[in-house]
């Protein structure tokens, strides 16, 4: 690694820690800002709510709050849950929320990863014929329907119909139940590593180092696995991310609908009984979740190819 | 040397054919006509146009010539399954399937194309003066897109919406608010590299204002990125409407869309399937051909963009 290599990342790494940084103030002033307050029982008197105000530090100016929560999240103590599961700690409810959905989003990357790269180098290699057609056309589709709608409809036929699958998540059978949601999650990632890996393997196939490759006499299987291949595969790091958000938003939803214990069904959750402490914690970890992914993702590509950002640095 | 024997097919021509160029005169047209002929060979892009079409005309003629009404409640016609009367059947509350359907699709519709106008209005302006005026003014613009940009849509898209309680308006402007940073970039993006162009230069050269060279030069050239862009954009609005409703942060009862239309049949999807199956095919039908339609859009208007 050069200079300039360690300067591009130095500038990266700034910059995605002021954003952090400038999306932890703006979570935390929106989250107390919010209408409805997680003490909402009518019943309290105005005596017991100042109690349980001060109990949770809501009593304090708006400053001091924010110092007390950054001091202690950077212990690793992001308070207390305050209606939703009263008084547990916001770290591990989160921290085993975040492990399922953690652990279902990378089986879904790495299966989707796999049949994508291999439908996609399929069609490539049998272009323009139907089977290239029905690849190109099932990419279509997984591109454009959203996840939910697969989990939808493996819902109602594996679950409710054919009844060979669990409608709810159930922690007895971790893997059993993950079936599901793990399938509609990987839709999104087959359609979309295969459409671009389709298209990097026809330039690589077109290019002239695979006409003279071929013209050395080598064989059809180093040509496409040692020279073909490899070119190929290498762009889809930059669909990664992309890839990789989409999953998240799908995430919550395709949580809700089979009923997995994850993440988004903890926002979505919280949300509903504006529970503040766990709104922040969730929205916060979705967003520090997000930069690093980007983070990664734009240093090793800088790193792979340096022109890449060169260009991102002047445009 | 001499046991070695060259054989006819020992060799194959490679690279031969494709050199091969036939010049022919081609008679002038315009550019829009170009990208018409264009987009008219990519039939499954004319197939989506008019399936569009044929649902946009649903959305709103649909409800008008129905005799019921979208939001009235019968009691008596609860969950009936879809017959002559009911097209697609009624709800638990007994509304007619058919009339909120088409409803909810054109609320849907319009709130996707509202928050791309709003969206178009904002990304442009902010691309333009951006990549226009250049240096300290794009440096500071650029780094607030940065970083509101790096927020993940659906916390900014939920923060939002708690914040501001959800109804018709509040979602439109949602959308707009988390869709207009793409829409600048591209803008901004096109502008950089529009305005090194040499009839820009000409332009300045005879006298023109900045005015006159954003309006009659830049963005005459940049359009066709402008159109594929908010194509693009369509579908992304309408999931994220969908997908709002379904997470409860949606439309208020009893108006209809088919995020909450999908979430109504979602409770009750494993007695009647129905309330939710139909909804969901035309929510997936119109996200497959918005689709195919930006594809095909992209390709007719900007041809070196074109995937092979």
């Amino acid at each position: 690694m050069n200079k300039s290599t360690l300067k591009y990342i130095g500038k990266r790494l700034i910059i995605s820690a002021i954003t952090l940084f400038v999306i932890l103030v703006v979570l935390f002033l929106m989250v107390r800002f919010l209408p409805g307050s997680p003490i909402n029982n009518e019943k309290l008197s105005a005596a017991q709510r100042a109690v349980i105000e001060a109990k949770y530090g809501l009593d304090k100016p708006l400053f001091t709050q924010f110092v007390i929560y950054v001091k202690d999240m950077l212990t690793g103590n992001f308070g207390v849950s305050m209606n939703l599961y009263k008084d547990m700690p916001v770290a591990s409810l989160v921290g085993n929320a975040a492990k399922i959905s953690f652990l279902y989003g990378l089986a879904a990357v790495i299966i989707g990863t796999i049949i994508g790269m291999a439908l996609g180098v399929f069609a490539a290699l049998h272009r323009n014929s139907i089977w290239d057609t029905l690849a190109t056309a099932l990419s279509v589709i997984g591109v454009s329907i959203p996840s939910f709608v697969f989990a939808l409809l493996i819902l109602i036929f594996f679950a409710s119909y054919l009844r060979i699958l669990p409608t709810a998540y159930s922690s007895s059978q971790p893997i059993y139940s993950s079936i599901m949601p793990v399938a509609a999650l990987s839709t999104g990632v087959i359609a979309n590593v295969s459409r671009f890996t389709r298209t990097e393997m026809i330039e690589v196939l077109d290019s002239d180092y695979m006409i003279l490759a071929k013209a050395k006499g080598l064989d059809r299987k180093t040509l496409i696995f040692s020279h073909a291949l490899r070119n190929a595969l290498i762009p889809v790091i930059t669909i990664l991310g992309p890839i990789l958000v989409n999953l998240m938003t799908g995430t919550m939803v395709v949580e809700l609908l089979c009923s997995v214990p994850g993440l988004g069904k903890l926002l979505v959750n919280s949300i509903l009984s504006s529970d503040y402490n766990i709104i922040l914690a969730c929205a916060f970890l979705y967003a520090a979740m997000y930069i690093i992914m980007m983070l990664i993702i734009d240093i090793a590509y800088g790193i792979i190819d340096p022109r890449i950002r060169l260009g991102k640095d002047e445009g | 040397m001499e046991d070695n024997k060259f054989l006819p097919n020992d060799f194959e021509f490679v690279g031969d054919k494709r050199d091969i160029t036939i010049d022919e005169v081609i008679p002038t047209t315009s550019a829009w006509k170009d990208a018409l002929k264009r987009f008219c060979k990519n039939k499954g892009a004319v197939v989506a146009v008019i399936l569009i079409l044929i649902i946009a005309l649903f959305a709103i003629f649909a409800p008008m010539f129905s005799e019921w009404d979208y939001a009235e409640i019968n009691t008596s016609l609860k969950n009936i399954a879809p017959n002559g009367e009911h097209l697609f059947g009624t709800d638990s509350y007994g509304r007619d399937l058919w009339t909120r359907l088409w409803f909810g699709t054109r609320i849907s519709l319009f709130v996707a194309v509202a928050a791309i106008i709003i969206d178009v209005v904002i990304g442009v302006t902010y691309g333009l003066i951006s990549g226009y005026f250049g240096g300290k003014v794009d440096s500071v613009m650029q780094r607030i897109q940065e970083i509101i940009n790096s927020i993940p849509t659906l916390v900014v898209l939920i923060i939002l919406l708690m914040f501001m309680k959800p109804s018709l308006g509040t979602i439109i402007i949602a959308l707009a608010f988390t869709e207009w940073i793409g829409m600048s970039r591209i803008t901004r993006a096109q502008v950089l590299k529009v305005k090194e162009e040499e009839y820009v230069l000409a332009s300045r050269t005879l006298g023109a204002k900045d005015f006159f060279i954003i309006f009659k030069e830049i963005l005459p050239n940049i359009y066709s990125q402008m159109i594929i862009m908010v194509m693009m954009s369509i579908p992304n609005a309408i999931f994220y409407e969908a997908y709002l409703s379904f997470i409860g942060l949606g439309l208020p009862i009893p108006e209809a869309s088919l995020g909450t239309l999908i979430n109504d049949g979602y409770k009750s999807f494993l007695v009647y399937p129905y309330i939710m199956l139909i909804p969901v095919a035309i929510f997936s039908l119109l996200m497959l051909c918005f689709n195919l339609f930006g594809d095909g859009l992209r390709d007719a208007l900007d041809p070196t963009m074109k995937e092979r």
